[in-house]
């Protein structure tokens, strides 16, 4: 199938899937870890900080090691994209900010930005370890 | 950033619906259309970059994201109750 030979712009309907996919399962991953943690009384950390971190080491892992395109929109852009979420993350800030609560809306930002930050560092190094033990990989 | 700044204050606004709407839109549409993995990821390579002050554009972005974010978050809030 020949095509002509203008620059694609936009995502492809593939690309467009690969990450639907991904962020359905990362989304459903988050809401499975949300249900099982209900009734569980922590203040404002819990399964939003539980999947955010999680999310940010395997985003690391992947970009560290080096993935093909595909993956990264699947792993990558879609599953880890769909378990994070900044949106819950703001509303808890925000809201523990207006019950009053600086202190905890202060370490729960601090706690997320900061261990997001840690575990995805902590993914890359690892990643690039990975990758150092493949002689035929070039990297990057 | 825009991205994660309007899904949180629309989360803001949502809070006040029923459970059903919150998980389908909320946690699903919401949680999924905002990205906290993409936000760290951008941080750590802005502080990759060797144009300006590397530190300091990776704390701007922090900043920049969390008081827009949180903002738009309370702001949402404050409407919807």
């Amino acid at each position: 199938m020949s095509s002509p030979s203008y620059p694609a712009v936009g995502p492809s309907v593939r690309e467009l899937a690969l990450v639907a996919v991904g962020g359905v399962t990362g989304a459903a991953t988050r809401w499975g870890l949300l249900e099982a943690t209900v009734g569980a009384d922590g203040g404002p950390a819990g399964p939003v900080l539980l999947a955010n971190l999680v999310g940010c080491g395997l985003l690391g892992l992947l970009l560290g090691r080096g993935v093909t395109s595909s993956t990264r929109l699947l792993a990558g852009v879609g599953f880890c994209g769909g378990l994070t979420t900044f949106s819950t993350f703001a509303v808890e800030v925000a809201e523990a900010l207006r019950a009053s609560d600086a202190s905890g809306a202060f370490g729960y930002a601090v706690l997320s930005v900061g261990g997001g930050l840690a575990t995805f560092l902590l993914g890359r190094m690892t990643g690039r370890a990975i990758l150092r033990g493949r002689p035929t990989e070039s990297s990057c | 950033m825009a991205v994660n700044v309007s899904g949180a204050f629309a989360l803001g606004l949502l809070a006040g619906a029923d459970a059903g709407t919150l998980t389908v839109v909320g946690t699903g549409g919401l949680g999924a259309f905002t990205t906290f993995s993409t936000f760290a990821a951008d941080v750590v390579a802005l502080g990759d970059t060797r144009i300006g002050t590397r530190r300091g554009r990776s704390v701007g972005h922090i900043l920049n994201t969390l008081v827009l974010g949180v903002g738009a978050a309370a702001l949402g809030l404050m409407i919807s109750v």
